[in-house]
């Protein structure tokens, strides 16, 4: 097989060999062309450049492709799939390089030397694109002058110039190209199927005697990356890309607006191969006879029948996007209009990995940055949250510098360039500022409380862990046992005994996203509302899941049905009945909810396959009150004299609540002994002070405890306990 | 520290990845960035391949004399720098001048005699045969 050259398909490249005319074949190959990685090969499709040849990883090695960059694509005229001859060339080392941005640019300082560090040992042709990094923002250039002609790698010898005015020739400007989706693979691959295979290759469709597909719709929550898979098609396929934004097509002319749709349909049958592109098509085809005017149902009206009327409309395929799609006109949604509807769920765990890659692939990246851990850190963040998570890392990198910049009003000099790195604390502080955006409604700042801070009930913790960690952790030991984890658990106890507070600790240990709903809260005055809100919840929780949806005080949303006086909770507790336990099935998404009126609670609620799952709390016993006593005075100056041993036979019954409300008064009693002492002797908490705070609490507490007995006023002592807390 | 990550996983624990997660390019991938003596990270490539191991390293600016590759037991140790200077830009002389120097362990499979290495267009390739 010694031709000197082969051909090879086109596939995506790594994305860490993005933007470094890098192209991958596999060994195999690369030995039967006498190859070594470095060499520099020709690229030939409809054009050809130059390109350093590396070896594939072996997952392609029995394979015949060669991986390469969008660049390096339409640098060649081919997109992924085609074919491509590859050659070894002869190069010379370049004299002379001139540079022509592709956009309008500014530099402060003089940038050669940063980019010819960028360039050093780049294989170059005259008229190639070549993208350049500055600190995260990748600015497209064109070698516009070249010495000597043909191929040529840029060495330390050679002089760069780097043009200010931007290349005016013929060529494409940089679009979005596959490799810059990260975490759609599959979506990719499905548009790729329905939009480029037509185009492409008409005449197998012709054969098989199908008509090709004439719409897709892209639905999913907002920032998941909806647009920019229909930019990156237009741009992959080379197909003219018209676009329609939803409310612009609008007129105030009678007829104005259903013309401009007719318009752009001609345009793009004109231009055919073309895509037609409507972004947010909620707004301009709502549903028809709901209440909309005149205006919109025309214009609904003129899309439904340009999409499939009786012209036929040759290779024009539309795609539109939108995050509400129950709010379009059915009729757009049947085959025939938009025949495939692809679903864009916010990234799982590897796609996050392949978009924080692509937002960082320019940062300067210090070493302890680790991707593992911040995609581990970022459930339920979308594409457009993780790119200014990127941002907002990158700002906080360049703080400490500013003051240094700022002196220096004209230009920021290269040593400090340099030097800004962007760190994994960096990374943290953004995180802190950042939340998923499909969150926000729901968000709430996650308690720092740990299962270190839970003093005592070690079986409860356990049983959580295995019940909340376990399944959200590690779904796969679930379906190697061929069961399905538990939807809820209710914990239920006397008021005090720490439920809100294992809530707590779940929401900081099992890394997911944590919703808290307060009972009384969901109910409105409204009609329906209230279960509305239900609904939501559940809808956000399955959105963003891993998610752990927490109802304290659930007895105010799931009393008994049949006895209550108002319909509202009735109907609120049939929406929790069909959401735990309905045809939609909830995935990784449990549901914790607390209460200290089990009894209270609708019985259909606490049945196998619902809320199944029940962890009774009671006053703790002596081993667990004397945990609960170390966690409680762990941050606390104590005195020699202070024995918590003995304090523990005296609170027999008490709760944990009871318990840290005793160091508290022991604290708040010391701090007013060393006030009033004007603060000269050492600070510490000791015995009389424990002494005396057991005394107020047993007070304060013997006189409530009775009251319970007596069965009143059960809702006022468990305010004064939750405010304790 | 990254250097005392082990260079290769655990062929088993590879093999639990890729069945819970799914297989993905970038897990599989076997390439590090490390260095010792510079500031910058860079990305090294291993790539197995039937009875050899490639050894990857993107070396921009070098040349094939300016390249050193030392083995000492299971170490490989790579030294690049320029030594003459002179007609070079003036900017990154000093750089180049000053060079880098790359140390890691090597995995245990491979045999260390008999290595080869190759430097082209600042990348160079070493070749290490497995042992049996």
């Amino acid at each position: 097989m010694k031709k000197g050259f082969i051909e090879l398909d086109v596939a995506e490249s790594l994305q860490e060999d993005i933007d470094k005319s890098i192209v991958r074949i596999p060994s195999k190959i690369m030995d039967s062309l006498g190859l070594v990685s470095g060499d520099i090969v020709e690229l030939k499709a409809k054009e050809s450049s130059v390109a350093k040849i590396m070896r594939s990883i072996r997952q392609d090695s029995e394979r015949e492709i060669i991986r390469m960059d969008g660049t390096i694509r339409s640098n060649i005229g081919a997109s992924i799939g085609d074919k491509v001859k590859i050659q070894k060339v002869k190069i010379f080392e370049a004299q002379k390089i001139t540079l022509s941005p592709l956009q309008e640019v500014r530099f402060s300082d003089e940038p050669t030397e940063y980019f010819h560090t960028k360039l050093l040992h780049k294989p170059l042709t005259l008229n190639q694109k070549t993208i350049i990094d500055v600190f995260g923002t990748r600015l497209g250039y064109v070698v516009s002058k070249i010495e000597p002609k043909g191929y040529v790698i840029v060495t330390p010898k050679t002089k760069i110039i780097v043009s200010d005015t931007p290349y005016t020739g013929d060529l494409k400007a940089t679009g979005v190209s596959y490799e810059d989706i990260g975490g759609l693979k599959n979506e990719v691959d499905l548009i790729r199927e329905m939009v480029e295979l037509p185009m492409k290759h008409p005449e197998v469709f012709q054969k098989l005697g199908i008509g090709a597909p004439k719409g897709v719709l892209l639905t999913g929550p907002p920032g998941t990356g909806k647009t920019l898979l229909a930019k990156a098609v237009a741009n992959e396929t080379d197909a003219s890309f018209f676009s329609i934004a939803g409310p612009e097509i609008m007129s105030k002319y009678y007829g104005e607006s259903e013309k401009h749709i007719r318009d752009i349909f001609q345009q793009a049958e004109k231009n055919a191969p073309s895509i037609i592109f409507v972004d947010e098509i909620d707004s301009i085809a709502p549903k028809r006879g709901e209440g909309t005017d005149q205006a919109e149902k025309r214009v609904v009206a003129q899309l439904l029948t340009l999409m499939d009327g009786l012209k036929t409309r040759g290779q024009v395929v539309v795609m539109a996007a939108t995050n509400r799609p129950d709010d379009i006109d059915p009729a757009l949604r049947r085959p025939g209009r938009f025949d495939r509807e692809i679903k864009i769920n916010p990234p799982d765990e590897i796609g996050r990995k392949e978009i924080l890659q692509i937002h960082t692939r320019g940062m300067p990246l210090d070493r302890d940055v680790n991707f593992d851990e911040l995609t581990y850190k970022t459930i339920g963040f979308t594409g457009a949250d993780l790119e200014v998570l990127c941002k907002e890392a990158g700002l906080k990198a360049i703080k400490p510098y500013f003051s240094q910049l700022k002196n220096i009003e004209e230009k920021v000099p290269t040593e400090i360039l340099d030097k800004i790195k962007i760190k994994r604390d960096d990374f943290i502080e953004a995180l802190k500022n950042v939340e998923p955006s499909a969150m926000r409604e729901v968000l709430i700042n996650k308690p720092n409380v740990t299962w270190d801070d839970v003093g005592g009930l070690e079986k409860e913790k356990e049983k959580l862990r295995e019940l909340v960690e376990l399944p959200l952790l590690r779904p796969d030991l679930f379906k190697r046992a061929g069961i399905k984890p538990g939807k809820g658990i209710l914990l239920s106890g006397p008021s005090g005994t720490g439920k809100t507070l294992l809530a707590k600790a779940v929401a900081t240990e099992a890394n997911a996203n944590f919703i808290s709903v307060k009972g009384p809260e969901l109910i409105s005055k409204w009609v329906g509302e209230s279960e509305k809100h239900v609904r939501e919840i559940f809808k956000k929780a399955r959105q963003v899941a891993p998610t752990i949806i927490f109802f304290d005080e659930f007895d105010s949303i799931s009393k008994m049905r049949g006895m209550s006086i108002s319909d509202a909770t009735e109907r609120v507790v049939n929406q929790l009945l069909t959401e735990l336990d309905g045809i939609e099935e909830l995935e990784k998404v449990i549901v914790i909810a607390a209460t200290n009126r089990k009894d209270l609670i609708d019985s259909s609620l606490l049945r196998p396959g619902r809320i199944d799952i029940i962890v009774e709390l009671s006053a703790p016993d002596r081993k667990t009150r004397e945990k609960i006593f170390e966690v409680h005075t762990k941050n606390m100056p104590l005195d020699k004299n202070v024995k918590l041993s003995d304090y523990l036979e005296e609170t027999e019954g008490w709760t944990g609540a009871d318990i840290e409300s005793i160091a508290r008064n022991a604290g708040i009693n010391a701090i007013k002994r060393y006030y009033k002492s004007k603060m000269k002797k050492e600070f510490k908490i000791t015995k009389e002070d424990f002494d005396w705070a057991l005394e107020e609490v047993s007070r304060s507490i013997g006189k409530e405890k009775s009251r319970e007995k007596a069965g009143r006023n059960e809702e006022k002592s468990k305010d004064k306990n939750n405010k304790k807390k | 520290m990254p250097f005392d990550d082990d260079f290769f996983n655990d062929p088993f624990e590879n093999l639990i990845r890729d069945f819970f997660r799914g297989s993905s390019l970038e897990q599989r991938r076997r390439s590090q960035r490390f260095i010792k003596g510079e500031e910058e990270d860079r990305v090294i490539d291993f790539v197995e391949d039937g009875k050899k191991l490639y050894l990857v390293f993107e070396l921009p600016g070098f040349d094939e004399k300016d390249v050193s590759v030392m083995i000492k037991g299971k170490e490989i140790k790579i030294v690049a720098k320029k030594a003459k200077t002179e007609d070079l830009r003036d900017y990154l002389s000093e750089k180049l001048r000053r060079g880098i120097s790359i140390q890691k362990q090597l995995p245990n499979f491979v045999s260390t005699k008999g290595f080869s290495h190759t430097m082209k267009n600042g990348v160079l390739e070493v070749v290490f045969n497995k042992e049996k």
